[in-house]
């Protein structure tokens, strides 16, 4: 989406949200809650999978360890809820530099790399679920927020952040060398892309976004235990609302996390009894009908409407 | 430890990894011929063992009378999946990297879907099936008949798997398939029938190792996926393609599980898989060709 007219679309768009609080009802709020925080993480995982190619199954295990070190720390340690999130993105900083060393200093295929991420998570979380002091598989309960609105900015600022940010970096010298990556590894280290600083920048990038999600999230929930923590439906919906919405485009994620959390919340409501079900067959058909995702859809339908010229088929996930 | 203990903890071992080696032969035969990691997968497990289930509770229907029924419909309930989702993304002609991502979200879908309709259909109970249950005694060691009649199962599967691989015609050219589609393509080969037959065998296999599973273990509608993991590690270390290897591979996780549940607790036994999952291809991508990516 470019041009004056899609630039004043997203200008309304941020200001609306932003004012949003003074007339939503407490149900729109936490509806847009969930809806931010999957904008969030969806661009977050985008930002580092969706560019280099290296699809990770695991990424939730940040936003695990971000909600940990939130609990930790504020519950365990009494300290500011502040320090919590700082830390929450220092503790997932770490990680995914000690992660990055580990898997991204060589080419692991890319479905190895997918299911070692998921394996972490899964390892992570039965070792949480069974230190004591971190309250064991019941988990930590947490002093909740005084207000749901503080979860509200901070998630849509997060989702802006996380959007602007993948926005500069594919319109950067950066982004044409992961774009190199993406399209062939071996090449774009010949040609002298620095493949593995690249490769680990985003990883980094990526787990240092998703922690603070973590963070806000376990202080709006009040409660954290290791099987909602680290669940695996969190590490999953970032990649299927991402590849629903458009892999390694700006604003796929964005439009994939909307669409996903608003039709899951519509379904859920109106046809509780067969919502998933009928969930799964609107995902079949458009990836059947276009496996590049909304904005593959997008592209068509400006096309169709606009009649302009029938742009080159993309090479790679673009 | 006594010797019994040990032979005991090693028996149970060899019944789980089996099993494990079985839904592995499935998931990798369909990643040769169709390069498509099935992440539902375990699902068709699941489909199997409800089947074997109310064929046993309804009508007191044997589970080997099940076993080739839950195969053949399992079969063409690949094929069904072959011909519906896999057709119409080949009809796009996408990159292998695009190919791979829709494939993952398609299957994704698929999963979901077939844990909601068995929860709609089946509840959440945990059922259970009392057959066979009464112990035989080897030596020292007494074991229940069903968890005998399981390693017979896999054995006479994965030996038929073996000889039809090794000297069959179709055999053959999964096997030129999965190595080399576009040479065994220029060699005569009907890349996309091998594919759908391939797809639907693979299937089959899950139908076959549901119903053994459900004779030991008990079943829910959302037991496929870490069966599907357990699958996928198992794949990994016994290496793509390698028949032998999954099944090596996957008696030693079951054996591995084992003993790890009896020295540690058993909140450590899916996590000794993974740790080994881990370890293994850290390793690996780090001193084998085979676990670099080549051309993305």
């Amino acid at each position: 989406m470019t041009g004056a007219p899609a630039k004043g679309v997203i200008v309304a768009l941020v200001a609306l949200l932003l004012m949003l609080p003074a007339w939503g009802s407490a149900y729109a709020i936490s509806f847009l809650v969930s809806v931010l925080l999957y904008v969030a993480l969806a661009g977050s995982w985008n930002l580092f999978s969706g560019t280099t190619g290296y699809a990770s199954l695991g990424q939730g295990l940040f936003f695990g360890l971000g909600a940990y070190a939130f609990g930790v720390s504020t519950v365990l340690l009494k300290w500011h809820p502040v320090v919590g999130i700082v830390l929450a993105a220092a503790v997932s900083a770490v990680a995914a530099v000690l992660l990055g060393l580990v898997l991204l200093t060589t080419r692991i295929r890319v479905a190895y790399f997918a299911i070692v991420m998921l394996g972490v998570n899964e390892v992570v979380k039965t070792v949480v679920a069974n230190i004591k002091a971190v309250g064991s598989s019941s988990g930590l309960t947490i002093p909740p927020l005084s207000t749901n609105l503080i979860a509200y900015y901070f998630l849509l600022f997060l989702a802006i952040g996380v959007t602007a940010l993948s926005y500069l970096i594919k319109h950067s010298r950066w982004g044409l060398g992961l774009k190199a990556i993406l399209a062939d590894e071996v090449a774009a280290e010949v040609t002298g892309v620095g493949t593995v600083a690249h490769k680990m920048a985003m990883f980094v990038l990526s787990g240092t976004l998703i922690g603070p999600a973590g963070a806000m999230i376990a202080w709006y929930w009040s409660y954290i235990d290791p099987y909602i923590a680290f669940d695996l439906s969190v590490s999953f919906d970032m990649v299927v609302m991402s590849i629903f919405g458009g892999v390694g485009t700006v604003m796929g994620p964005v439009l994939g996390a909307v669409i996903i959390s608003g039709v899951k919340e519509a379904l859920s409501t109106s046809i509780p009894q067969f919502h998933t079900i009928i969930f799964g067959v609107l995902v079949l058909g458009l990836i059947l009908w276009c496996p590049g995702g909304l904005m593959q859809v997008y592209r068509i339908l400006h096309r169709r409407i606009t009649g302009g010229p029938r742009p080159a088929r993309s090479r790679g996930a673009q | 430890m006594d010797v019994t203990t040990f032979l005991q903890l090693l028996l149970f071992g060899v019944v789980w990894g089996g099993l494990y080696a079985l839904i592995a032969t499935g998931l990798n035969l369909i990643y040769g011929v169709m390069k498509i990691l099935n992440i539902a997968h375990g699902e068709l497990m699941m489909l199997g063992a409800y089947l074997t289930y109310w064929l046993f509770t309804l009508w007191h229907v044997s589970p080997l009378i099940s076993l080739p029924l839950a195969a053949v419909s399992m079969f063409v309930f690949g094929i069904i999946m072959q011909k519906l989702l896999i057709d119409p993304l080949l009809r796009h002609n996408l990159s292998m990297g695009e190919f791979e991502n829709a494939t993952l979200i398609v299957f994704f879908a698929v999963l979901l879907i077939l844990q909601s309709a068995a929860l709609l259909l089946w509840t959440a109970d945990y059922r259970v099936i009392s057959y066979a249950s009464h112990p035989v005694h080897i030596g020292p060691l007494a074991v229940a008949a069903k968890r005998l009649i399981v390693v017979l199962v896999v054995l006479l599967v994965s030996a038929a798997m073996y000889l039809g691989l090794q000297h069959t015609l179709l055999g053959k050219a999964i096997r030129a398939v999965s190595q080399d589609m576009t040479t065994a393509r220029l060699m005569g080969i009907h890349v996309k029938r091998i594919g759908l037959l391939g797809f639907g065998i693979g299937s089959a296999l899950a139908g076959i190792a549901g119903s053994l599973a459900s004779t030991i273990y008990v079943i829910t509608p959302t037991v496929g996926l870490l069966f599907t993991i357990k699958a996928f590690t198992v794949m990994v270390v016994g290496g793509l393609g390698s028949q032998g290897g999954t099944l090596l591979a996957g008696l030693l996780l079951g054996v591995l599980e084992s003993f790890a549940s009896f020295f540690m607790g058993a909140e450590y036994k899916d996590l000794s898989g993974y740790v080994v999952l881990i370890a293994f291809i850290v390793w690996k991508s780090r001193t084998s060709s085979a676990f670099v990516s080549e051309i993305k």
